[in-house]
């Protein structure tokens, strides 16, 4: 109906949307996600990935290292599904198994940048000031670098391995993280209920554990999911370039980069690694954009 | 007097799993040549509905289930886009309440003022120019050189306001509907702009749709009015005729609510409760619910609307 | 306006030298020695010492630091250790091959995003727009190299069309061989472009100017094209211009499959044969690169919004 004046949203400040006993305890509403088939279906997806990497060890029909130079390069066959490579190994087992790196990385790496980024963004925007800029100045400067060639970098001087993997790739994970925390703590810094509680003698830790915490562990389930699909692709891009995790080690982006030497020979040792990789960040970009929607609508205007 | 404009048993409304919900019910009346009739009611009751629905410009979901909007030979809920725009700016203006959101910000004024002088004649860019600056004095724009080079979040709500006008008279329309004008802004520059208006109004023989909350802005433009409450037509006359003596218990609530110079009345009434939801209307009348005079039939049988003269009509069991 | 463009245009400087100092220190400060190794852990210590010397590597770390900024600025980014080439001229023989890629990604990024964006939009919730969102969907989620490398083998192996590697002489030349490369990366571009433009349109076709401009009698088509279109693209060029940084890093992928001569090729390179001057100085050159493009980026922002511009 067309109406002219806005409603009167004035009451419902004085709640904090987080611990707002009358809603549900979590700030997603689950009943509007539910609805999002797009966001159930690649929910599924990923619980299937993250239930092949736990169980990659029982399941895979092949050692994933195990060399078997009579039979390399087949195609596909009843016993190797999606056909070996160079080595005679199982594509499917080391696809299998790069499900595990990959996740595992993806998970560690937008966990640590989240965590680092949230910090650092709660600080600037809790103290603002000469702090709040020097700190946001400084994402800006990380954010202009070219994450790939940043990795690449530091890569080489440190050892490449899976910690060092982690923290580079969880650095060009903090800017992002930083702002989205620094604008929520802005916001919600100054409403009714923080102000009420200072009054009240709350400490500047309890304002932030009580008050401004849960509101935004929201924004990071979504934005960790959302980075975690970048993160996979870095990864893999990494590995490609061949300063990833090194082989023998099953990584989609190894797999890639021993498909490429042989990328006219028999495409699909390419090919089939870059299929699930696009799938998994499919999956994650559309639950990242479902868990969006699907964000407390009292949370949804806070961020703005 | 002929009759410009004519709207004739209108239902306008949405659709939810399949079911139809109406918003606007039965609303008919005319527009004479050179009349300002004034719409007033409480925001929700349809008043701007039915300025949408004259101009065609309902959003997607709401629509026209029934009735007609006639002007001159044309039945303009039926007409297509193209033929619309050919009378819309023209023939049939409008200006809207928000003047802050009502323009381009990304163009300048004169930009969009040429706009429709270009889509309606054939001018050349001179006479435009020409034409534009004309068209700003008369709404009382100082500089108006300089106010065509400007954006609009350079001018202040008023001049907005003053040029949302200026585009809407820029083809001396026939008919001319202002949505809560002067709602948004200062009392000083309402009156201005209200002033203006009447002014225009005589001037170009314009025939004017003044939708308003307000019964001072009715009682100081207007020769007709009509009550509007949930969707429905509830009193219209003459605005003599119900200033002087309100039929519906609500057009009296309402003017009660009203404050009024020299009144005695240290308190102003207010009418009790809200509005009913489009989607739980009572099944009589649909003020009962809030009407002090209401009796059983008012809740049992929805009242129909009474004619009681030539220009008068009233929808309610118990006329006070 | 010509305030707004200088205070922008200073305000970079702080950003400039935090990455320039960034970097330094990232190089320096991270464990391993650089001399050590660049020459290989059998290196003899004179060795060491010597190519210490000559990087300036014996002296305290602030005055290293010093020294390496006032060379920065100078525009002085030393010598390749294996080539003895000086570095700056490395890079301005490289930045043109990575500059064209770049322009002409972000035009086919352009060409294909902005028109199909628009459509979207106006066939919002049709068969139409849900399709283009799936192919939308999985072109931003290919990996660009294995794009590239798709496009390589059909293109360029299998039906040999284009080249599969340099860039070329001459103009068309130079486009010709542009083709794969720019594609691969301006697909990826284009696919978030879409998305972005449709989104952007939607929520300035519900605006209430929209429906001053309607009630004025203009066609459709220029309600969509003229009012609509100018307010929904001024957020797309802030778009246009945060891909940015995830091109430069796509270009060294992409240039490395295509083997095309760019920056990304030479730091790559650099990387790998852990020749510290060339990586530092094109690392520079990159951000740099960034920071001028999201300070152009912001300028046109602010010439397209007029409300900016007038303040």
């Amino acid at each position: 109906m067309q109406t002219n004046e806005t409603p009167n949203l004035s009451t419902m400040k004085e709640i904090n949307p987080a611990t707002n006993k009358t809603s549900s305890n979590s700030f997603i509403d689950w009943k509007a996600f539910r609805k999002n088939r797009l966001g159930l279906v690649s929910l599924f997806v990923i619980i299937f990935f993250v239930l092949l990497a736990l169980t990659a060890k029982w399941i895979v029909p092949y050692d994933p290292l195990t060399q078997n130079l009579l039979e390399k390069f087949q195609g596909i066959s009843k016993e190797h599904w999606l056909g070996t490579d160079l080595n005679g190994r199982d594509i499917l087992s080391r696809i299998i198994y790069g499900t595990r790196i990959s996740l595992l990385i993806a998970l560690c790496t937008v966990m640590l940048g989240a965590t680092v980024g949230f910090a650092i963004g709660i600080i600037a925007g809790y103290k603002g000031g000469l702090l709040d800029d020097i700190l946001m100045r400084m994402m800006d400067a990380i954010m202009t670098f070219p994450l790939l060639l940043f990795a690449l970098m530091l890569l080489m001087v440190l050892d490449s391995g899976m910690t060092a993997l982690v923290i580079v790739i969880s650095v060009g994970m903090i800017p992002g993280s930083a702002r989205i925390a620094r604008g929520t703590t802005l916001d919600i810094k100054d409403r009714e209920f923080v102000k009420a509680a200072k009054s009240m003698g709350s400490s500047h830790l309890r304002i932030v554990l009580t008050h401004i915490l849960p509101n935004i562990i929201t924004s990071l389930l979504v934005v960790a999911t959302m980075n975690m699909s970048l993160v996979i692709m870095t990864e893999a891009g990494l590995s490609f370039l061949g300063v990833g995790i090194s082989p023998p080690t099953p990584t989609w982006g190894n797999m890639i980069r021993d498909g490429f030497t042989f990328i006219t020979l028999k495409p699909s040792l390419a090919l089939y690694p870059g299929i699930a990789l696009t799938i998994l960040v499919i999956a994650l970009n559309l639950l990242g954009d479902a868990l969006r929607d699907a964000v407390d609508p009292h949370l949804k205007g806070q961020k703005k | 007097m002929g009759v410009l404009l004519e709207v004739k048993n209108i239902s306008v409304g949405t659709r939810r799993n399949g079911e139809f919900i109406g918003i606007l019910e039965n609303v008919s009346f005319k527009l004479n040549k050179g009349e300002t009739v004034g719409i007033v009611g409480e925001s929700g009751c349809g008043k701007s509905m039915t300025a949408l629905t004259i101009m065609g410009l309902l959003s997607k979901n709401i629509f026209v289930e029934s009735g007609t909007v006639n002007y001159e030979d044309k039945e303009l809920t039926k007409l297509p886009t193209t033929e619309l725009n050919r009378l819309r700016g023209k023939e049939i203006s409008m200006i809207f309440q928000e003047p802050m959101t009502s323009l381009n910000p990304s163009f300048t004024i004169g930009n969009q003022l040429a706009e429709v002088y270009k889509h309606h004649g054939n001018f050349s860019a001179k006479e435009i120019r020409q034409k534009s600056l004309e068209i700003l004095s008369k709404v009382k724009i100082s500089d108006p050189e300089d106010k065509l080079k400007a954006y609009p979040h350079q001018l202040s709500g008023g001049m907005r306001q003053r040029v949302m006008i200026a585009m809407a008279l820029a083809c001396s329309p026939k008919i001319m509907i202002a949505d809560e004008p002067t709602t948004a802004l200062d009392v000083t520059v309402q009156a201005q702009i209200l002033d203006l208006i009447n002014e225009l109004q005589a001037g170009f023989n314009t025939s004017v749709l003044f939708i308003t909350h307000d019964l001072g802005v009715v009682a100081e433009t207007c020769h007709r009015m009509i009550v509007m409450y949930a969707g429905q037509i509830i009193e219209e006359g003459t605005v003599a005729e119900i200033f002087d003596h309100p039929s519906h218990p609500y057009t009296s609530g309402l003017m009660l609510s009203a404050p009024r110079l020299g009144s005695a009345i240290k308190r102003l009434k207010t009418i009790k409760g809200v509005v009913p939801d489009i989607d739980n209307m009572p099944t009589g009348c649909r003020f009962a619910p809030r009407c002090p005079y209401a009796t059983d039939i008012c809740f049992e049988k929805a009242p129909f609307l009474e004619k009681m003269s030539e220009t008068r009509g009233v929808r309610c069991w118990h006329k006070l | 306006m010509i305030k707004y463009f200088i205070r922008r245009t200073l305000l970079t400087i702080p950003t400039m030298f935090l990455c320039i100092t960034i970097i330094f220190f990232c190089l320096r400060v991270v464990p391993g020695d650089p001399a050590l190794i660049m020459l290989g852990e059998n290196a003899t210590p004179e060795a060491v010492e010597g190519l210490h010397k000559a990087m300036g590597l014996d002296k305290p770390i602030w005055e290293q630091y010093l020294t390496f900024l006032n060379d920065t600025l100078q525009g002085d980014f030393g010598k390749s250790i294996y080539s003895e080439k000086s570095v700056s001229k490395q890079l301005i023989e490289a930045f043109p091959h990575t500059f064209n890629l770049a322009l002409m990604s972000i035009f086919i990024a352009c060409i294909i995003g902005i028109p199909l964006g628009i459509v979207s939009a106006r066939k919002h919730n049709t068969l139409f727009d849900d399709g283009l969102r799936v192919v939308s969907l999985i072109v931003l989620a290919a990996p660009a190299f294995l794009v590239g490398i798709f496009l390589l083998i059909v293109f360029s192996v299998q039906i040999p069309l284009f080249p599969s590697m340099g860039v070329g002489n001459g103009f068309f030349e130079k486009i010709y061989y542009l083709i794969l490369p720019s594609i691969t990366i301006g697909t990826g571009i284009a696919a978030a472009l879409i998305r972005f433009m449709s989104s952007s349109m939607i929520e300035e076709i519900n605006k209430d100017y929209i429906r001053t401009v309607r009630a004025k009698g203009i066609p459709e088509k220029l309600v969509f094209y003229k009012h609509a279109l100018r307010n929904s693209l001024i957020p797309v060029v802030t778009v246009i211009g945060l891909n940015m940084t995830g091109l430069l890093s796509g270009a060294v992928i992409i240039e490395m499959i295509f083997s095309r001569p760019g920056l990304g090729s030479l730091a790559l390179d650099a990387i790998f044969a852990r020749d510290f001057p060339v990586v530092q100085g094109s690392l520079i050159l990159f951000m740099l690169i960034v920071i001028i493009v999201n300070l152009l980026v912001d300028l046109s922002y602010s010439l397209l919004n007029p409300r900016i511009r007038q303040s």
